[in-house]
């Protein structure tokens, strides 16, 4: 409900817009009509949150439902929070301006650590008891879902469910099971215990973590027997025929990624080993052509965008490219439409495309080494050889593009000095590299920038055993790229070291940290992804405040025989196969694509024997 | 062919910019597959201009789009298929054909009309809100790189015309210059006159809703749809 108060809010924000909704395709609905409402909740500010695909997806998805009516809720900005707290206003969906206290279900998507103290600052501005236990039956059930749910463990108090996997396989399932439950007048416990038999669905409170004097896990058990030991994703085994909305919010205010999103395939085969998606979303699964430019028609003439994107975690990995491109580009061209090809890897950058691939000579071309020798390069599994690089930035110079970004990590296991050198090196061999080309053909004076990131080891990787580098050795190391990335025409950025550590502390964190998130909540943390709210001070204040040593989580390198507080739950690919990957990397040797060559990852347990 | 193509901006919608409000006519008109002329070149743009840019927050029904047609269509078609392809809070009102050799609207405009709804009920509206317009000199502070300089809006106010005065809504309507060669911001109109008043702006929305806009054409003020009249195509 719109009040005299809210305009008069609106009037005194930043970018009003963001609050507004009433976008061209937002569903409408009478709420008295709908059994379940359904808050969909995005723990960053509204223009991340709407280029987010998950949301587009599940968005329309609940909404095919006649008894469901599903909303959204961002972050609001820091001035909005200000104003919001001063009126004393309760956090509200955009679609019918209704504060979301007052929905069913408020389902948040986790796709960064570094957004967990939002789902607490937005908890408290709905003004939702924040601990799970706290809750009483006119509460909504607060619900968790994205990458970073397969380890929910440091927001396991404040969360009352969590869905591991693709949400759309197990949504209705979990929402005829709240609806069976209400009109049997069920309450929320009965229906929490409904839930958890429900393959998927976790539900935290369930489960008791016992640890040993070392700080280690000593046993993960449910509470009663009718309670699953372990839980297990789930996933679109047909993703041809998998939903995919027709429609899709067109916002007004221009968002971080504002296009049609068009996801051409799910997972990833290429076993990256510093990657979680490479090995979460397992196995890879794509959309046909034909299905693909069904659907790219109904979104053009349903969105009126400009622009079209291709989005998977690997691109030029789909199979069917070669049937795509020259229909989809046909199709596009006719409607004025551009076309843009996020995640180009290096190795398959391929001359036939370059006619399709205008949008590339405005954007550049982006290329991700990942690390700066061969040998570091085999130890992450990142399949692409030096020359690869070389030759794809020469053949996009003859095609006239002349901007390239160059993505490395610094941390990664067995790094030495000879590697980072090595990245300076790889750089002024692209900045220099039309050297070595025919000096009849013009070529521009490519522009390099070159992103640095600190490497955070993750749960579910083969790495998730190792220590991450201390804030200190990954300044040195950024200090000695400063120096051999001092070269004309190359600009060079990095991430905050502080930030990763934080970030790799709650990647890996148990249930201990729960208290930690909310006293740096306390204590004014919130957006930390975003530079100019990070307070690295803030948080390391916080951990001394409730006794929690992050470097406990971050910096100390795991025994083979660990329990892993996310141990009780199960993506497919086995903890034995991510051993035997990190042993590999320590030595050096490769692991072949799994589309190439099953490793045997143990995501056949789920397919039932289907990759 | 050219159309020009009166519009309104709902409540609903008041905080879309300007540049918002472009980028949502593009989509629309794209969504409406309307035969508009595009730009050439790299991201093909279809060639729409406003007549004024509408401040944020404020609501309208008199906002005037300028179009150039890659061909022919019926004036009453092109509002039918626009309107279903527009978000709600955008109603295409009327469109019209004009010579394409006519300057732009937006170099033609000269005057606008608002509606300002009081904040709060006002003793005395009519007779204290006469006292204001009587004053030989209405000054207004504006920033000027480092300094603060005194603007007299005196000149740049027409008219203005109380309605209806009962207590639960108190409104007046304003004729005020718009456009390129000097216009005037209804919003510092506003809270002129509400100083005047006494009225505490803090509780001022800057309720405010543009009814129409004016050019002169034989020393008469019209709209940009009554210019169809007066150039025969």
């Amino acid at each position: 409900m719109v009040t005299e108060q809210f305009e008069r809010i609106l009037h005194q924000v930043e970018k009003p817009v963001r609050y507004m909704g009433n976008e061209y395709n937002m569903v409408e609905k009478d709420k008295d009509e709908v059994l379940i409402r359904f808050a969909f909740a995005f723990p960053d500010v509204y223009e991340v949150g709407m280029s987010h695909l998950g949301i587009k997806i599940l968005y329309h998805k609940i909404n095919e439902r006649e008894d469901s009516y599903c909303e959204r809720v961002f972050s609001p900005w820091t001035d909005m929070e200000q104003k919001m707290r001063e009126f004393n206003m309760p956090l509200f969906a955009l679609e019918t301006k209704d504060p979301i206290k007052q929905f069913d279900m408020v389902g948040f998507t986790l796709q960064y650590e570094m957004t967990y103290t939002n789902v607490i600052n937005m908890l408290d501005l709905a003004q939702i008891p924040l601990i799970a236990k706290e809750r009483s039956e006119n509460d909504p059930l607060i619900l968790a879902g994205g990458p970073c749910a397969f380890n929910p463990e440091p927001l396991a108090d404040f969360l009352d469910l969590v869905v591991l996997g693709d949400g759309e396989e197990v949504i209705d399932e979990l929402l005829d099971a709240y609806k069976l439950n209400k009109q049997k007048k069920g309450g929320r416990d009965e229906f929490l215990k409904a839930a958890s038999r429900i393959p998927g669905i976790y539900v935290p409170k369930f489960y008791e973590v016992d640890y040993r004097d070392d700080g280690t896990i000593n046993s993960i058990t449910s509470i009663s027997d009718d309670i699953p030991r372990t839980i297990t994703k789930r996933l679109v085994a047909d993703l041809d025929k998998a939903y995919y909305p027709e429609k899709m919010i067109v916002p007004y205010m221009d968002i971080v990624h504002d296009r049609i999103a068009l996801e051409i395939f799910r997972g990833c085969g290429r076993g990256c080993r510093f990657c979680q998606a490479g090995i979460v979303y397992r196995p890879v699964r794509e959309r046909s052509a034909d299905t693909l430019l069904k659907s790219a028609r109904k979104l053009i003439e349903s969105t009126g965008y400009e622009d079209l994107s291709l989005v998977s975690l690997s691109s030029s990995d789909y199979s069917e490219f070669d049937k795509l491109l020259p229909d989809l580009s046909k199709m596009l061209k006719s409607s004025g439409i551009s076309l843009s090809l996020p995640s180009m890897r290096i190795d398959s950058f391929a001359d036939e495309f370059k006619d399709d691939i205008h949008a590339l000579k405005k954007s550049g071309i982006t290329l991700a080494p990942e690390a700066g020798s061969q040998r570091l390069r085999d130890v992450i599994n990142k399949g692409v050889q030096g020359q690869d690089l070389y030759d794809s930035v020469k053949r996009a110079l003859v095609m006239g593009i002349d901007s390239f970004k160059l993505y490395f990590m610094i941390g990664l296991p067995t790094e030495e000095q000879s590697d980072i050198i090595g990245i300076g090196n790889m750089v002024r061999e692209v900045k220099y590299s039309r050297n070595s080309l025919d000096k009849n053909i013009k070529t521009a004076n490519p522009r390099i920038t070159v992103s640095v990131a600190s490497f955070v080891p993750k749960a579910f990787t083969p790495f998730q055993w190792v220590a991450q580098d201390s804030a200190e050795q990954l300044k040195a190391k950024i200090a000695l790229l400063t120096t051999g990335l001092r070269i004309k025409g190359v600009f060079f950025n990095w991430h905050d070291p502080s930030l990763s550590f934080i970030e790799a502390v709650l990647a890996r964190g148990d249930r201990r940290l729960g208290k930690l998130l909310k006293r740096a909540w306390e204590n004014g943390c919130r957006f930390d992804g975003w530079s100019e709210h990070f307070k690295p001070n803030v948080w390391l204040n916080s951990f001394a405040e409730v006794g929690v040593d992050p470097h406990f989580y971050a910096n100390r390198t795991r025994s083979e025989h660990e329990i892993f507080p996310w141990d009780h739950i199960d993506v497919g690919v086995s903890k034995d196969f991510l051993l035997s990957e990190y042993r590999k990397a320590l030595s050096g040797v490769t692991t072949p694509d799994c589309r190439t060559s099953c490793s045997a990852c143990g995501i056949q347990n789920i397919t039932k024997g289907v990759c | 062919m050219r159309l020009i193509a009166k519009h309104s901006k709902e409540d609903r919608i008041k905080y879309i910019s300007h540049l918002d409000m472009m980028r949502t006519f593009q989509r629309a008109i794209r969504r409406a597959a309307l035969p508009v002329a595009f730009t050439q070149g790299f991201s093909p743009h279809p060639k729409i201009a406003f007549a004024s840019a509408l401040p944020v927050g404020l609501t309208s029904e008199g906002e005037y789009l300028d179009i150039i047609m890659e061909s022919d269509i019926e004036p009453e078609e092109f509002d039918a298929r626009l309107n279903f392809a527009s978000p709600s809070g955008i109603k295409i009102m009327q469109s019209a054909k004009i010579d394409p050799k006519h300057p732009s609207l937006m170099s033609v405009i000269e005057r606008a009309s608002y509606r300002i709804f009081m904040p709060v009920f006002v003793e005395e509206f009519a007779e204290r809100t006469e006292a204001f317009l009587n004053q030989p000199y209405v000054l207004v502070t504006k920033e000027k790189s480092d300094t603060m300089q005194y603007v007299n809006i005196r000149p740049l106010i027409h008219w203005v015309k109380l309605n209806s005065s009962d207590v639960s809504e108190q409104t007046l309507d304003v004729m005020l210059n718009s456009g390129s060669k000097s216009n005037l911001k209804p919003q510092i109109f506003a809270d002129a006159l509400l100083d005047f008043l006494k009225v505490d702006r803090k509780f001022f929305n800057h309720k405010i809703h543009r009814l129409d806009m004016f050019l002169v054409r034989n020393e008469k003020l019209v709209t940009p749809l009554d210019l169809v009249e007066f150039i025969s195509i």
